[in-house]
């Protein structure tokens, strides 16, 4: 019992020790307000909206941007503003499951692979070759062009594009801790191989895998957004950020608003979760310490 | 170190052929009649049948995928487009060229400056150039590369008319895409090769050189710069892969008929062969660079080439 | 003693690390006399500002983290801290050369050992390149590797190898003055012996001066003639090896002593320090061994001057002769 309370002591001090690092750059402060406020404004803006995310309206064709349409309006006069604030959910919550999808199975194949060794290790280190032979962008195209459009296939096609670096990573890290004595004098008081897997490696591999999850949960959102662009993925009249970049490139010279917005978005949502990957890197890295 | 590369080889083969049965398994899986999809909602059961035969896919799974690996890796035969009805490899050839071009220029723009830039930073560190080009880096990789092209075409031809924004034809349409196919590789690179130099900089080896009485210029050069370049390999490598890998969405920004376009006509019509030829033709690639990238850690390091060695025995 | 010639002369030494609005005074005004051709051993606990010294005098303090705030560096009659870039460029690995402390990461994974040597032969002699090679495999020869071993690279080499290529690397140029950084702090016990019996013969070979940094007192009854012991960046006791070893006065040299097996002189239990070493970043008023000190009283929290307790015997306590006294008892 008393163990128990000392080792969670340690560990809310640990975390509460790790915010505080993390709050400490002004980066990382930055990209936490940025999200903060890119969340707020995508899940409650749209309930002040006084427009429908599909509320088409044809006397307001391209709109320029005005007191009544912030942003202005899409060819079909839906207002922009309103179709951004839907979108930044779609993709706020893709990239989130993306990220934790495919880290939960980056992590869980690559410890099994890393501490497990053997035959085990080299099927799936065989499997992550052939994997990764195919960039994750392609994958998750042709992932995509089978699974349809729709939220889930989306979510499938960019996991399955994310995981093979993950589990390289995840064994990496799991092979070299294995090797320190700690994990030896474990073995010897005969702990069994699933407790020490879960109980020693996984916290090392989790804080680096923090780490790149959150850098993917950027680079999903892109990814996602380029799929739509290119017709696949998530598709219109869903207000997904890529797809009204795509509805909005034939105007570009005429209505270049259109087209102007749906970018600024991304990056900014893209920007936000950067500058906290790299606040936690430089929190959670031993190295970049002192 | 022959051994070694031939291994490599061999199992480079072996990933294409893994990768080639997951490339057909997933064209297969793609929903759709593609007899359909050539002849029109219109046609009759019958001559679907016979378009079905004609196409070859009537046949069972295992069937057609002995015949595309048998035709692919034994005869080299990439297929005839099932819409358009000419030999992939000559559509290929054609388009190759421009995504080569655009990928290549992209890789050589990307390493040489993003490499210099971080170098830079490093050198730097702390001071308002180091902020300055780390600002800059976060934000290109923040921004999609497809949408600041869009914004690149809307500035530099819509409005100031000095570049063309689609298609080929001249040299100056290829400005633009290779300036925004490489941003986001200046980007990375310059991170990478930033936290690599910064690295060496703390190293211990490098306050050796400086207790030998080296000059310092020459201790960036001939200790600091090669020790820093290992990881920017690595960056540069995956940089091309990604340039290339992306393609299919920069060409249909620029309307450019290259190689992904060329895709993604394939995926839209349920042209298996196009697609399959294409991917492979990624993969391919994809296994070259990180072949070439392994063989060029191994010549530059020592120590790593004593593990090749070591593997031979 | 002191009609000697005294050949590296440090006057009032402070260097300050600054980083993230927090500074770090690594070295006090620390003054140390060494006399040509003998050995000082530099004793304290790790951070306590022994390697900040020896890379003031060598002008490789990290920059821009480290500052030399004050005083002066002579070597030979001229202060180092006053040469510009250029003129130290000559003097690094010809006139002082240093050996460190971490043969692992002190030489370049990237060049053969062969090249690490040469280079520092062919900057400071007018070699070609066959006549240095040549040099640089007699250099290996001198440490005990075979010439051949030549165009071998850094990871082929055991530890206690690598150090003895470091230290061939610093001797290459006949240096004046080695500074020795804990040269074998990283290295297997049987192996310490053999690098520490090397260097003490190569020394006395090619006459050089030399600045031992240990925290080892075993390493300095070997090596050393004279010893200055630091803490907390300042120095507390100096002296030639027998005063301090047999009339220690520091109450802190005299915990060194207390925690050392071998010296600690009929006793039975080891006797650490207690408490720990001061935050750097705020070190407490006057004498900063006060917090641990067993003599500690109000007065130990004012400056304390050094006492000249007999010729070339210093030490920085003002209760010297109680600690002296129970020291007596005990024995």
């Amino acid at each position: 019992m008393l163990n128990v309370k000392r080792e969670n002591q340690l560990k809310s001090s640990l975390f509460g020790d790790f915010l505080e690092r993390l709050m400490k750059t002004a980066a990382a402060k930055i990209g936490v307000v940025l999200l903060v406020f890119m969340v707020l404004v995508c899940f409650v803006g749209p309930l002040l909206s006084p427009y429908e995310k599909n509320g088409i309206d044809l006397t307001n064709m391209y709109a320029k941007p005005s007191a009544d349409h912030l942003f202005g309006c899409d060819a079909m006069g839906r207002d922009i503003l309103t179709r951004l604030l839907y979108g930044g959910q779609y993709s706020l919550i893709l990239g989130l499951t993306t990220a934790v999808v495919s880290s939960l199975i980056s992590i869980l194949m690559g410890c099994i692979a890393g501490y497990f060794g053997g035959v085990t290790e080299t099927l799936i280190m065989r499997f992550i070759d052939v994997w990764s032979a195919l960039p994750g962008i392609l994958l998750a195209i042709m992932v995509s062009a089978v699974m349809g459009a729709g939220f889930f296939a989306t979510v499938f096609a960019l996991t399955i594009g994310a995981i093979a670096g993950g589990v390289r990573m995840t064994r990496g890290q799991v092979l070299a801790e294995r090797k320190k004595e700690y994990i030896e004098a474990a073995e010897s008081i005969n702990c069994s191989k699933l407790s020490i897997m879960f109980k020693h490696l996984l916290p090392n591999v989790v804080q680096p895998m923090i780490i790149i999850a959150t850098m993917n949960i950027g680079a999903t959102i892109m990814m996602a957004a380029g799929l739509s662009y290119i017709g696949l993925g998530i598709q219109p009249p869903t207000p997904e950020w890529g797809a009204m970049l795509a509805d909005g490139r034939s105007y570009i010279r005429l209505y270049p608003h259109i087209i102007t917005f749906p970018g600024i978005a991304i990056a900014i949502t893209v920007l936000a979760v950067n500058l906290i990957g790299d606040g936690l890197r430089d929190a959670l890295d031993p190295k970049l310490r002192d | 170190m022959g051994r070694y590369i031939l291994n490599r080889i061999i199992w480079m083969i072996l990933i294409l052929i893994a990768a080639a049965f997951v490339i057909f398994t997933l064209m297969y899986l793609v929903p759709g009649d593609p007899a359909k999809s050539l002849l029109g909602p219109d046609a009759s059961y019958e001559v679907l049948e016979i378009k079905r035969h004609e196409l070859g896919i009537d046949r069972p799974y295992i069937v057609q995928l002995g015949d595309f690996l048998y035709k692919t890796f034994i005869r080299f035969d990439l297929g005839t487009s099932w819409k358009f009805g000419t030999p992939v490899v000559e559509d290929m050839a054609e388009r190759l060229p421009r995504t080569l071009i655009i990928g290549v220029s992209a890789l050589v723009l990307s390493a040489v400056l993003g490499t210099v830039l971080g170098i830079f930073a490093a050198i730097n560190k702390g001071r308002w150039q180091d902020s300055t080009t780390m600002v800059l880096a976060m934000v290109l990789i923040s921004v999609p590369d497809f949408w600041l092209a869009l914004m690149f075409i809307l500035l530099f031809s819509a409005t100031l008319g000095w570049l063309p924004a689609y298609g080929i034809g001249s040299v100056g349409h290829y400005i633009l895409p290779i300036i925004c196919s490489s941003l986001f590789g200046v980007a990375i690179n310059a991170r990478q090769g930033r936290s690599a130099m910064l690295e060496t900089i703390r190293a211990e080896f490098v306050v050796t050189a400086r207790a030998k009485g080296q000059r310092e210029n020459i201790v960036v050069r001939k200790h600091m710069l090669p020790n820093a370049l290992m990881p920017i390999i690595t960056g540069v490598a995956g940089g091309l892969t990604m340039t290339v890998a992306g393609s299919p969405i920069m060409e249909t920004v620029f309307s450019i008929p290259g190689i992904g376009q060329y895709m993604l006509v394939g995926i839209n019509g349920l042209d298996a062969p196009i697609v399959r030829a294409c991917v492979m033709f990624f993969a391919l690639f994809t296994t070259v660079v990180i072949l070439i990238m392994d063989l060029c850690y191994a010549f530059l390091d020592p120590r790593i080439k004593a593990q090749y060695s070591r593997r031979k025995g | 003693m002191s009609e000697e010639k005294t050949y590296l002369d440090i006057k009032d030494l402070e260097v300050v690390y600054s980083q993230a609005k927090k500074t770090v005074r690594a070295v006090n005004r620390v003054s140390l006399k060494l006399v040509k051709g003998k050995t000082l051993g530099l004793v304290g606990e790790t951070g306590a500002g022994k390697t900040t010294i020896a890379k003031s005098i060598m002008r490789i303090l990290p920059n821009p983290q480290a500052k030399v705030l004050g005083g002066q560096i002579f070597l030979d009659g001229e202060d180092l801290l006053e040469k510009s870039e250029d003129e130290m460029y000559d003097i690094r690995g010809t006139k002082v050369a240093m050996v460190f402390q971490d043969p692992m990461t002190a030489l370049n994974p990237l060049m053969t050992v062969g090249d690490q040597i040469l280079e520092v032969l062919m900057l400071h002699n007018d070699y070609d390149y066959k006549e240095g090679l040549k040099k640089a495999g007699e250099m290996l020869e001198t440490v005990g590797i075979p010439a051949e071993r030549c165009p071998e690279y850094p990871h082929q080499f055991s530890g206690g190898m690598k150090q003895r290529v470091v230290i061939a690397m610093a001797l290459a140029c006949n240096p004046e003055l080695l500074l020795a950084d804990e040269p074998t702090t990283a290295l297997d016990v049987t192996i310490q012996a053999q690098v520490l019996d090397l260097i003490k013969e190569l020394k006395k070979s090619y006459n050089t001066s030399m600045i031992l940094i240990t925290h080892d007192l075993g390493v300095v009854a070997e090596t050393c003639d004279d010893v200055a012991v630091i803490y907390a960046g300042k120095i507390v006791e100096s002296g030639s090896k027998e005063d301090v070893f047999d009339r220690t006065s520091h109450p802190y040299t005299q915990g060194l002593f207390g925690s050392l097996p071998s010296v600690a002189v009929g006793e039975k239990r080891l006797h650490p320090i207690g408490g720990m070493p001061p935050d750097p970043t705020n070190l407490p008023p006057g004498c900063a061994f006060w917090p641990r000190c067993p003599y500690a009283t109000e007065e130990c929290k004012e400056e304390i001057k050094f006492t000249n307790l007999s010729p070339g015997h210093f030490c920085r306590c003002i209760h010297s002769d109680k600690a002296h006294m129970a020291l007596r008892r005990k024995e």
